[in-house]
């Protein structure tokens, strides 16, 4: 229930077998690697830091090929993806047996290059049939021709220039053209789009008396935008080379479907390749952790950082090198920053677990918050969400989802917390009545019972009592304010600072709960009784009590005794501290609230729906399933974030400094897979 | 008449008003999140996680506005005719929420768009963006409370 008890340990292994210990370590997955800082005399850290470069070296290209692969194989890759794979990671379950054997046996670098080089085929091709696109796009608009393409050689008298200009620029073409009219003939072949295109001929001979027709033209054509268009890879009439070219289209397509195909019988290797990509992630992650471990040239030295529970864990697996190997401990100081943290709880506490990590994992000399906020958050979560149905929609959801699909650790603890949610939300739904929202008031008198029984289980309708439920909500705040106080007290006395302790945290809690009870008593109309009186003239002396001595106790160090007043007078300002976390509990009035009365505008809406005659039923029934299932999401995640961030910022911030390090074990992490034996 | 359009007023700004708020900070945030999705749509869910933190304030005005349809007897069909005082309390009882999902809405937007960006670079880091960005609806709770407790208090 608690931060793991760590221990450093000191493997000594002799040197002909520290491979196979190293490996035999790593299996085990137990210890963390710790930075070797200092270099001794005797270590030489260089040839094992150099072997690890040099095997990361190697392995990196080799990862970059089999990530390449695996890119172009997802873009090719058939089966859907199912929908929840949007939101969270599944894993594929993968014997330990079929990871060797496919570690061993496939082939990764000669597969990656067929499958790169088909795919730089596909390219090539599908270029291609870009540009034979774009050639019988303009031969078709060039049909118009009066003339077969190969007739269109410029002759040694005359030349032919086919070409496109833009529809803007005709008319000014057109006059320029008109001034020559005698020498040149052009006609309009066709209009396409933006363009029109024409044939334009001219002398091609250079005859004394033709106005140098033939540098002329071209130098009108071009300042008007005329393009003239390359129709020397053409022989044939326009007809037959269109056919000529969509026949090759056709077989260039064909090629390309050929090819995609044979991408396509490729996807089937993907499973092989994350199981090389994975090894290889690891085997780079493990030499970088190999090279914080030091060696001389008879003996491995293996340092780390594993919880005292798993030495026996250790020496088992070890036992088997213990002629060669040495281990040695040293248990970790408290107040060690360096020491990573493991946290350890019953299973039931686990998913609150990710509550606590979401703020920061504790210092290694700090108690585990998480147990503390388990009971708390588990009945915030509930008064947010205040509708049984939900509850139950969301247990069930949960459950399903945990059966259904192999997820991995982080997914499955928050599924399970998502799961405590709902069974919170059951409990205090069916305690403020609220059951779909108010759809169970609404039944035909048949099962009138149902509504009875609903109200048996009523206690307190914040639609109703909102008052009620407020200040219900607000005692709460208190108690988990207060707890919040007490626990750091209890930290402190842990550590040694007994009457520091009791003088600031103790001291302010008799002062808070004195005024609580003072204010409850008053306001409950208990004063009226002797007894009352007396509980109340109590109260007040304890309040005044504390409060002198806080005051002079506040600021014990100061010498200086006005300043000392002072400041022990203002430290009394936190009350209002006080005030303002517990008022932040008011939202859970405002999230109750809002799930209560959303729920019961769709059901009004329902109602009014299937009034409507024919269809109506179905219509409403629409209404209410969507409705429904909308206000459980939007209000499952507020009621979730509101909860957490009431932990972290009026719990936490009591007593919990959180900064700890995170565990990063030397082991084997899939991402994608989970491995069964 | 007069004390019925006021208290409609007041409800139709409160509805529109947290409306607007919510729209404006879930467009901001959408379109950060369009950016990273763009590089990585494997981190879809954890963007729309975020994106979606600002829709409670539209939600917290309609719930108000309801609450004062309600009030008036609109729901049942059977307007009650209020007067102009009751009216003007009504009209300024649903300003807190008005204003307060308006402003509330748009900046939990932004940083909620920041926590998105947060998630691009720190996926893991995720659960953090979201707690940055629920302490700026601390604000539209509190508006949708004292409207709440406002409305409650009004005699018609």
């Amino acid at each position: 229930m608690a931060v793991a008890r760590m221990t450093k340990a000191q493997v000594v292994i002799h040197g002909a077998e520290s491979d196979e210990v190293v490996r035999e370590i790593y299996n085990l997955g137990l210890i963390q690697a710790i930075e070797v800082l200092e270099q001794e005399e005797p270590f030489c850290l260089s040839s094992f830091a150099g072997k690890g470069a040099q095997q990361i070296g190697k392995l990196d290209p080799q990862l970059r090929e089999v990530t390449h692969a695996l890119d172009i194989l997802a873009q090719y890759d058939e089966s859907g993806r199912e929908i929840i794979e949007n939101f969270v990671t599944l894993k594929e379950r993968v014997s330990r047996d079929e990871m060797l054997r496919v570690r061993k046996e496939f082939d990764a670098p000669e597969i990656s290059r067929q499958i790169q080089e088909c795919a730089a085929a596909l390219k090539h091709l599908k270029e291609q049939e870009r540009w034979l696109k774009d050639d019988i796009a303009l031969l078709s608009t060039l049909e118009p021709l009066p003339f077969p393409i190969q007739e269109l050689r410029s002759t040694s008298l005359v030349k032919n220039v086919v070409g496109q200009i833009r529809k803007e620029n005709v008319e000014a073409l057109l006059q320029e053209l008109e001034r020559r009219e005698d020498e040149l003939f052009w006609e309009e072949i066709a209009v396409e789009g933006q363009f029109v295109y024409f044939l334009i001929m001219f002398s091609n001979a250079p005859a004394a008396g033709n106005g140098h027709v033939q540098e002329a033209v071209p130098t009108i054509l071009e300042q008007h935008g005329f393009d003239s268009i390359d129709l020397s890879s053409y022989s044939l009439t326009t007809a037959d080379e269109l056919q000529r070219l969509s026949q090759e289209l056709v077989g260039i397509q064909e090629r390309v479907r050929n090819a995609k195909e044979e991408l396509r019988g490729f996807v089937r290797h993907s499973v092989s390749f994350k199981i090389i990509e994975e090894y290889l992630q690891n085997e780079i992650e493990r030499c970088k952790d190999l090279q914080n471990f030091a060696g001389t040239q008879k003996v491995f030295f293996v340092e780390g950082w594993m919880k005292q529970s798993d030495k026996p864990a250790l020496e088992r697996g070890l036992h088997h090198f213990q002629d060669a190997t040495e281990i040695l401990y040293e248990d970790a100081d408290e107040d060690d920053a360096a020491v990573p943290v493991i946290l350890e709880n019953a299973s039931y506490i686990q998913p609150f677990e990710i509550i606590t990590r979401m703020f920061g994992v504790p210092k290694y000399n700090e108690a585990d918050p998480t147990p503390m906020l388990a009971p708390f958050f588990f009945l915030v979560v509930g008064l947010c969400l205040t509708d049984a149905g939900y509850g139950i929609m969301l247990s069930l959801f949960m459950m399903w989802l945990m059966k259904k699909y192999v997820l991995d650790a982080g997914t499955i603890q928050l599924a399970r917390l998502l799961f405590y949610g709902g069974l919170s939300t059951i409990v205090c739904g069916a305690l403020t009545g609220g059951w779909f929202g108010t759809i169970l008031d609404e039944l035909p008198t048949a099962l009138s019972f149902i509504t009875e029984l609903k109200k048996a289980f009523t206690v307190l309708d914040p639609m109703k009592k909102p008052i009620e439920f407020l200040v219900l909500a607000l005692i709460l705040g208190y108690i988990q304010v207060g707890y919040g106080i007490f626990l750091k007290m209890k930290h402190r006395i842990h550590k040694g600072d007994l009457s520091g302790a009791l003088l600031d945290e103790g001291i302010w809690l008799i002062f808070i709960n004195s005024l609580f009870f003072w204010m409850i008593f008053s306001v409950t109309g208990f004063g009226k009784l002797l007894i009352g009186q007396g509980i109340i003239a109590t109260c007040q002396g304890f309040a005044a009590l504390s409060g002198a001595i806080r005051i002079w106790m506040h600021d014990r160090g100061n010498s200086n005794v006005v300043m000392r007043l002072l400041s022990g007078v203002f430290s009394l300002y936190d009350i209002v501290g006080v005030f303002s976390d517990v008022l932040s509990y008011s939202r859970l009035l405002a999230l109750g609230l809002a799930t209560s009365v959303i729920a019961m505008i769709i059901d009004m809406l329902a109602l009014m729906t299937s009034g409507v005659p024919g269809i109506g039923i179905l219509i409403g029934l629409v209404i209410f399933c969507f409705g429904h299932v909308f206000n459980l999401v939007i209000n499952t995640l507020g009621a979730f974030i509101h909860s957490g961030r009431l932990q972290f910022v009026e719990f936490f911030s009591k007593f919990f400094e959180a900064g700890g390090k995170k565990y990063k074990p030397f082991k084997f992490k899939s991402r994608y897979f989970e491995i069964t034996d | 008449m007069v004390g019925i359009y006021l208290a409609i007023l007041g409800a139709a700004l409160a509805v529109g008003l947290a409306g607007t708020g919510s729209a404006l900070g879930i467009g901001i945030a959408g379109q950060a999140a369009a950016g990273v999705v763009a590089e990585d749509p494997e981190k879809f869910g954890k963007v729309l996680l975020l994106q979606a933190l600002p829709g409670t304030q539209g939600i917290y005005g309609f719930l108000a506005g309801f609450l004062v349809m309600s009030k008036i007897g609109m729901l049942a069909g059977n307007v009650i005719a209020i007067d102009v005082s009751a009216g003007l309390q009504i009209f300024a009882a649903c300003l807190p929420i008005a204003l307060a999902g308006l402003s509330s809405g748009i900046y939990q937007g932004k940083v909620s768009a920041a926590g998105i960006f947060l998630t691009a670079k720190r996926p893991e880091e995720s659960g953090k963006g979201l707690i940055l960005s629920a302490m700026v609806e601390t604000y539209a709770v509190l508006g949708l409370l004292a409207t709440f407790l406002l409305l409650n208090g009004i005699q018609v």
